[in-house]
């Protein structure tokens, strides 16, 4: 398999402004904006599953819908195979929209219950004018185990499971054979058994037909099943990017080591070590200089004022935080001038570029 | 062993839908101790929050106990009326954090007038004396007892929760009832949820029964635990007994099944197929369908819950508190054992400690 | 935004508005063509008249200062004088305007209130034959504009059951006796009553379909909250648990309240003729006809404030019931 970059995600930005009542907009009182998500690097090659994991409110999902093009950017530049969103004509998101797919979060929400699954896997054959969408259909709806195709084609989603549903949408994403699918949270809706299934599904699905994905998640222990690599982002920014296993035994961010540690192991005889993180993340509004956690880390130093630079740990695994860095001998930071670098995740065979 | 705090015995519920009829629980049997506390574990639509309701004589309209005891203190409780739970179990003895209890508090009510109204049904506390014992309460799950008077828009969704638990708590109640405290939650969120669980634990000596899907919350907080599918309770008893030496195929699978952070590339076992819809009491075994050793006899009869001869614990085990309903309960660990060294490439499962630093 | 400063903020927004209100009338129909002067040209008046007219009224001076004029005018209770009959405006519609006031305002505000009730009353009764049927009826009654359903009152109880007089506000011949009375001393009287309530039964049946829907769906969406189970655990007694309940389903109950008052103001004059009712209706159709502009305008305005302050005081109840609205969030 070739390895390709796919997917560029260059300082990528996404602010939105506050609403102003009357009063404000008379006395032209600016507002701070949302920062949602900021400054935000990483790549995407062929056959690579990254995830992206983060407590609700932390941009995953913003980030998530620029790259799918439902918002749009407000700075830095997400790259297509060469071609920058921010120049896209209609030609070219015509062509991004049929290879970068989506998985929605909640099956019951993202299937229209008065369509037929047919209906739901032949619309995108239809835009993007295939034909043999019978044909297309059945074999996908195979892919994802619902078989036999002619039985669960004429159903509509109210007459089928929450994890069938979750495999309609999963068909549904991959019909066009994208070249990459960004999942949100696609198993947190689903029981323990169907989520074990699907989640399976997911990740042989995309190494089978040779898909990226991108998953987004708060839960990193479904994330490790499927995914290379984990970038963890807090409040806008990614914190830490580590291949999967490195990750989850060496987490270097204070941030990645509670989230880590805060997952419940099913095990009656195991005591977790609980970092026990007081409060939530701040609004990401006016977030200022300085490292976004430091209200809540347990390492909390002066120099956290200043905003951490992504520092290069070992091979793939980058952080963002002041303990990692000698602040004497800038020459060891990965980047200057303040712009981060783009988070390598581990090529899928290893051939760095 | 004393007498249970609270007993469900061979509970039968029933939805009425239109001309049909929807059985959530059948024959349901589980005890709790005094301070212990229990995990109800199960799928979506086990009916484990059914039991929940039924416990506090909260069933929705269509819903009724067709057969079965609830006893609560030796005391049969099935069939009080609305005026005797009120009376007798709510709140007082029995009170429940709610599913979705970020959505449980009244927005346009101050949360003291809550705490206030709940004294003043069920205490003969002065005002003063239950707002002093409801701001403990708050300080406990760590909320400033200076908030009580707002109303719950004014908090985050966490401390709305936190205010549920305080109200839980202040009536100091035998038994807490906790619906999936921490399903909507992040990890970090539950995780901190889960550390004011722990403190009750600390500071008060009620009960608690958990209903959850997550069988890794009832392993870190839970002595015991009942695990539902389909109505029927399949296996019950202390979570290291169930954790050690599952018995019930549908526990077996569903361990397997959980992710577990300490090795993501185990392989993660997938339970095939989904409960039967019960329209009637199960006159068979619930999980015949999804179960790799099913024989016919699983689908002719209802199992009864039976003690486990515990394989790791020598004695005979006629009195174990380790339960399970399962007619081939003596040949399926077996059985599993040979499944897991068949070609499957299961990660050591077994050891107790991962490689976490 | 604390509870105080939302009802300070509310009643200025208020003033301000009605004062939109009045200036805008004011412009609106000093712009608009075809005033009296114009009608007293084109029936042959004669010019020199016209413009002594015009000068006596005022009608020269700059805009501003008539603006001026009559904004201090209002403010100190003097509305004008009506060019068709040269009677102050004031004296004319005072006791006209509160005799319409009293025949809409009490039977809407009755039917919402009652609507509530029976409305909740429909909506925990799920599944019941009352559910399914009960507000059939009031849907049927409430298709009709009020004057049918004022006028089927009136041959029922009037013509054939001889109950209640079919016209009028005081039975004719008792006029002289009323009018020795203080102003507010009639509406207290049996006669008067007697006489009101058919045109308040027709007013309350016609709007009382609204409030009932509303709130029998807004009492089973609530019942479906999570705030209601709780409510139901805690084990408060049923009667709270059912105030509680009340109280939310009303709020989008209230917000309509405003909505029928005003359309009620259409039917108004179809209503006060059927019943011989001396309203402001046929005062204010007469002066339409022949542009009698200080009348029409002051009575717009009334209706104007009429509305205004029933935005203003659904506001403040809402406020009062909902914290949310009120206080508003805070960022915990």
């Amino acid at each position: 398999m070739t390895d390709e970059l796919l997917l560029q995600v260059e300082n990528l930005e996404k602010y939105y402004a506050q609403k102003r009542s009357l009063k404000e907009i008379a006395l032209r009182k600016e507002k701070d904006p949302v920062q949602a998500v900021d400054d935000v690097s990483m790549e995407v090659h062929s056959n690579q599953s990254i995830g992206v994991i983060g407590e609700s409110g932390c941009g995953k999902t913003t980030l998530l819908e620029v790259l799918m093009g439902l918002e749009p950017l407000t700075g830095g530049d997400v790259i297509y195979r060469g071609t920058r969103m921010s120049e896209f004509d209609r030609e070219d998101w015509l062509k991004y929209r049929r290879n970068v797919q989506i998985i929605f979060q909640d099956p019951f929400d993202s299937l229209d219950p008065k369509q037929r699954v047919r209906t739901v896997l032949y619309e995108p054959l239809r835009v993007h004018g295939i034909e043999d969408k019978e044909q297309r259909a059945r074999e996908m709806l195979e892919r994802v185990n619902l078989g036999p195709p002619e039985q669960f084609l004429s159903k509509y989603p109210p007459q089928l499971s929450g994890g069938e549903k979750q495999r309609v949408a999963i068909a549904r994403a991959l019909i066009l054979q994208p070249d990459v699918v960004l999942a949100d949270e696609p198993v947190s809706m689903l029981d323990v058994s169907t989520q074990a299934a699907v989640l399976k599904l997911l990740s042989h699905l995309t190494d089978e037909m040779g898909v990226s994905l991108i998953y987004i998640s708060h839960d990193l222990s479904t994330v490790s099943y499927v995914c290379d690599s984990v970038n963890v982002m807090y409040l806008g920014r990614l914190v830490e990017g580590a291949p999967t296993e490195r990750l989850i035994n060496e987490p270097q961010h204070p941030y990645t080591q509670a989230l880590i540690n805060s997952i419940p192991i099913p095990d009656p005889y195991h005591e977790r070590e609980t970092i026990e993180l007081e409060g939530a993340p701040r609004e990401p509004i006016g977030l200022g200089e300085g490292c976004r956690f430091r209200d809540r880390c347990p390492e909390r130093m002066d120099i956290c004022e200043k905003t951490p630079l992504d520092t290069e740990i070992s091979e793939h695994h980058q952080t963002a935080c002041h303990l990692y860095y000698d602040h004497e001998d800038e020459s060891t930071q990965v980047s200057t001038g303040g712009e981060s670098q783009p988070r390598e995740s581990v090529p899928a065979d290893g051939d760095d570029q | 062993m004393s007498q249970p705090i609270l007993e469900v015995d061979d509970l039968t519920i029933e939805f009425q839908t239109g001309e049909s009829s929807i059985t959530a629980v059948s024959d349901a049997s589980f005890s709790i101790e005094q301070g212990e506390y229990m995990g109800l574990v199960g799928e979506s639509g086990c009916g484990k929050s059914t039991i929940a309701k039924a416990l506090l004589g909260a069933l929705d309209k269509n819903g009724r106990i067709v057969s079965g005891k609830i006893l609560y203190e030796g005391e049969e409780i099935q069939d009080f009326t609305e005026e005797e739970f009120n009376e007798k179990i709510r709140w007082k003895e029995i009170a429940m954090i709610p599913q979705a209890s970020m959505n449980s508090l009244d927005p346009i009510q101050p949360i003291s007038r809550k705490a206030l109204e709940i004294a003043d049904a069920h205490t003969d506390l002065s005002k003063s004396e239950a707002l002093d014992r409801f701001k403990e309460a708050f300080e406990i799950v760590g909320l400033q007892p200076s908030r009580i008077s707002e109303y719950s828009f004014q908090f985050s969704g966490g401390m709305r929760q936190r205010a549920i638990i305080a109200l839980t708590l202040f009536l100091r109640p035998t038994i807490v009832i906790a619906d999936e405290p921490t399903t909507a939650l992040d990890v970090i969120m539950q995780d901190q949820v889960l550390n004011y669980i722990k403190k009750i634990r600390e500071e008060t000596n009620s009960s608690m029964m958990m209903i959850t899907h997550d069988i890794s919350v009832v392993f870190e907080t839970c002595d015991t635990m009942t695990v539902m599918h389909s109505g029927q309770v399949a296996e019950t008893g202390p979570v290291t007994d169930l954790y050690d030496s599952p018995t019930h195929p549908y526990l077996m699978l569903l361990q397997d099944a959980f992710p577990d952070i300490r090795y993501p590339n185990r392989d993660l076992e997938v339970i095939d197929g989904y409960p039967p819809e019960l329209t009637d009491k199960a006159d068979f075994c619930t999980f015949v369908d999804r179960c790799p050793w099913a024989v016919d006899e699983c689908s002719q009869t209802a199992p009864r819950l039976e003690s486990v001869t515990d394989r790791s614990v020598s004695g005979d085990g006629s009195d174990s508190t380790h339960k399970v309903a399962c007619i081939r309960k003596d040949e399926v660990p077996q059985l599993n054992e040979e499944r897991k060294r068949q070609g499957r490439t299961t990660a050591d499962g077994g050891s107790d400690e991962g490689d976490l630093p | 935004m604390s509870r105080a400063r939302f009802f300070v903020v509310r009643s200025i927004q208020t003033v301000f508005l009605l004062w939109v209100a009045f200036t805008g009338l004011f412009f609106f129909f000093r712009f608009m063509p075809g005033d009296f002067t114009n009608l007293m040209l084109a029936e042959g008046a004669n010019p020199d008249a016209v413009a002594e007219f015009e000068e006596r009224w005022g009608l020269n001076d700059p805009l501003y200062i008539q603006y001026w004029r009559y904004f201090m005018n209002i403010l100190s209770g003097d509305a004008g004088m009506s060019i068709q009959y040269r009677r102050p405006v004031w004296d004319m519609v005072n006791t006209r305007i509160f005799n319409s006031f009293i025949l809409i305002a009490p039977g809407i505000t009755f039917a919402y209130l009652l609507g509530s009730i029976y409305g909740s009353i429909v909506g925990t009764k799920r599944g019941s034959k009352l559910e399914e049927f009960g507000i059939l009826p009031l849907i049927f009654v409430g298709s009709f504009p009020a004057f049918v359903t004022s006028i089927i009152l009136v041959i029922i109880f009037s013509s054939w059951l001889n109950l209640f007089p079919t016209s009028g506000m005081i039975s004719p011949g008792r006029q002289a006796e009323f009018a020795q009375l203080e102003w507010y001393q009639r509406y207290l009287s049996l006669e008067f009553v007697w006489h009101f309530i058919l045109p308040f039964t027709a007013v309350m049946f016609r709007y009382l379909y609204l409030p009932t829907m509303i709130m029998r769906t807004s009492i089973v969406e609530v019942m479906g909250q999570g705030f209601a189970f709780f409510h139901r655990i805690t084990g408060i007694s049923k009667r709270r648990q059912l105030a509680h309940l009340a109280r939310h389903a009303s709020l989008p109950v209230i917000t309509v309240y405003p909505i029928s008052m005003t359309r009620a103001l259409g039917g108004l004059v179809l209503i006060e003729v059927v019943f011989n009712w001396p309203g402001i209706g046929n005062t204010l159709v007469n002066a339409v006809m022949v542009r009698d502009l200080p009348i029409i305008q002051f009575v717009f305005f009334l209706v104007a404030a009429y509305i205004i302050l029933a935005n203003f005081l659904v506001d403040i109840v809402y406020g009062i019931i909902d914290p949310r609205v009120s206080v508003g969030a805070e960022d915990a």
